[in-house]
């Protein structure tokens, strides 16, 4: 991506002269945070210049919508502006992009959204299609933004629509949000690919979990990592049958939980190789330490792990 | 309709809230966030001249009132422009804080209509800006039998009907002054008759104000009476005029503003002509 610094210029130009730039992959503009905005630009003025590139006879947007529709909004006549000449598509894309990959970060679904046509035009520039590091690179986002948008992007219109008109009330009145979204498609991506016999219709088994989280049976959008857990049973060698018949009846409406469902099937099995890898970790440590490095409260806290120790291995021989 | 800094989700609030409108007060032409006064930093996001020549300014919000709204009412109020300001916000949308809100809008002179697809519902009415600088009557400074007049003129007043609000003054002004005449002449308090001079038949009650007060101003007798001076006669016989103008409608803008100017003026003077009158009365007992 080339712009030519020394054809940027920066100008007093009429609010009424600029057009919105219709590539803005930025599509919503929640009202409390424009009214804040509104309210300082009321007291202060516009004090970073919004960035405009010039169309025959008005300037069109590449950066600060939002400062130049609250200008609208308080009649303001001028509105202080880079301007720069006109760049081709995907210059103009990519300049929006970048722009907020270093500042504000837009809504991943508007991100997610505008991405097939940032990869068709490199695909047109590179003449291949653009990788993960291409992209990125491009853009100036991260790869594993580029991930979550992926998810995103590949969700069915009707959750995409759903999750715009979402996206338009105040964050905390939110309930429906992306990280629900990409936490979940994450999830049912590993059961698919772990044990694929127990999704039947993915669409129908993403409306029964999205059920119940509006429900609270699912009370936490992390609760969707067990999910995966779950999946992966073999890993912790738990009973990869028990797993898939939990995950079937997690997928019809019940009330059946996520964390039920985990606690039914390999939460002890996880809860078992957490354990030995700490106590593995333990013994690698102790075997580091030397008698001098061994001060009073160490000391008194090793007797007391060597006292539980005996007492659990007297109680297992007792048992056996 | 082409709006550009309202949410796209406020859109079709934006466009059932001009249906409303058209429905309610006849407006057939709003204007998209068009400027409604060069000087005033706000544009509302739909706008229209209403037949008496307010601007009726429709804000859309997700909320009763938006807060942004309290610095556009006070520039509105400074400039005495003739504006009445409705926000427009989605009915089934209470927030939490709707009762304040609600409230900070009905001090502001601010209306709230809540809006549905297919209907609209007003939750109270807008007064009209240019109205809302008048000066309070501080009801404190009145006995207690005006109190509840004063409230009504006032409610009258700013409810967008200045003209019968000044009236429901006057109509107090007219009752003390009656009253002081009788009691006057009751006590005696006015001069002799000069030689060949006829004593006056007006009936002080129901005769024409205009004329009571030229007979009390002829009749009284400043020795016997000083409580009631001649300049405060004077004063009163000077609203005489006004006692039942219901005002004629303004013909343009610019008309619409300097009468609501004058009629704010002429409020406070009948308020503080009336505590006058009340005070220099006292030693009567009327």
């Amino acid at each position: 991506m080339q712009v030519s610094s020394e054809m940027t210029r920066l100008m007093e130009i009429s609010v009424e002269q600029i057009d919105r730039n219709p590539e803005n992959p930025r599509l919503v503009f929640r009202s409390p945070e424009l009214e804040d905005l509104l309210e300082s630009i009321r007291r202060y003025g516009v004090q970073v210049p919004i960035s405009v590139y010039k169309s025959p006879k008005r300037f069109v947007l590449i950066d600060g919508e939002r400062r130049w529709r609250c200008c609208l909004k308080l009649n303001k006549k001028t509105i202080p502006a880079l301007v720069q000449e006109k760049p081709d598509p995907l210059t103009n894309l990519l300049l929006m992009f970048n722009i907020h990959a270093l500042r504000e970060q837009w809504d991943l679904l508007t991100i997610a959204l505008k991405l097939p046509r940032v990869i068709d035009l490199l695909e047109k520039k590179l003449g291949k299609r653009p990788n993960e590091r291409e992209l990125a690179e491009e853009t100036g986002l991260s790869r594993g933004l580029f991930r979550r948008c992926k998810l995103l992007m590949d969700l069915p219109q009707r959750y995409r629509d759903e999750l715009l008109k979402e996206l338009n009330k105040p964050k905390p009145e939110q309930l429906l949000t992306e990280d629900l979204f990409i936490e979940m498609e994450r999830s049912l991506k590993t059961v698919q690919r772990s044990l694929p016999s127990v999704i039947d219709d993915k669409d129908r088994v993403r409306q029964v979990l999205l059920a119940k989280y509006q429900q609270k049976v699912i009370r936490n959008i992390t609760d969707f990592r067990n999910m995966a857990k779950i999946a992966r049973a073999e890993r912790v060698s738990a009973d990869t049958a028990k797993a898939s018949t939990v995950l079937r009846r997690l997928f019809e409406p019940n009330e059946y939980s996520i964390e039920s469902a985990y606690r039914d099937s390999v939460g002890e099995a996880y809860t078992e190789r957490d354990l030995l890898t700490r106590i593995k970790g333990l013994l690698e440590q102790l075997e580091d330490l030397t008698p001098t490095q061994l001060d009073e409260d160490m000391v008194e806290l090793l007797r007391e792990l060597m006292r539980r120790v005996d007492g659990l291995l007297r109680a297992s021989h007792h048992e056996l | 309709m082409n709006f550009r800094y309202l949410a796209d989700h406020l859109r079709s609030t934006g466009e059932a809230a001009a249906r409303f409108f058209k429905t309610e007060q006849g407006i057939s032409k709003f204007e998209v966030e068009a400027p409604i006064d060069k000087h005033l930093g706000y544009r509302p996001a739909l706008g229209a001249m209403t037949r008496d020549y307010h601007h009726l300014c429709i804000e859309v919000s997700e909320s009763p009132y938006p807060r942004s709204l309290d610095a556009v009412v006070l520039d509105i109020v400074n400039r005495a422009l003739p504006v009445k300001l409705f926000v427009a916000f989605p009915g089934g949308t209470e927030p939490a804080d709707y009762k304040q809100l609600v409230d900070r809008a009905r001090t502001n002179g601010v209306g709230v209509v809540e809006i549905f697809p297919d209907r609209g519902e007003v939750i109270h009415q807008a007064t009209p800006l240019s109205l809302m600088s008048v000066r309070r009557i501080e009801k404190g400074r009145f006995p207690l039998r005006y109190r509840a007049a004063l409230s009504e003129a006032e409610a009258v007043f700013l409810s967008g009907s200045p003209s019968p609000g000044c009236q429901l003054i006057y109509q107090e002004i007219e009752n003390l002054s009656r009253a002081i005449a009788e009691k006057t002449k009751a006590l005696r308090l006015w001069r002799a008759l000069r030689p060949g001079e006829k004593a006056p038949r007006l009936n002080l009650r129901r005769g024409p104000w205009a004329k009571v007060l030229e007979t009390l101003q002829g009749h009284l007798d400043p020795q016997k009476c000083s409580c009631i001076e001649r300049a405060l006669l004077n004063r009163i016989a000077g609203v005489t005029p006004y006692r039942n103008e219901t005002g004629h409608r303004a013909r343009n803008r610019v008309e619409r503003m300097k009468r609501d100017k004058e009629i704010r003026t002429r409020f406070e003077s009948a308020c503080d002509l009336l505590l006058d009158l009340v005070n220099a009365s006292k030693p009567l007992r009327v």
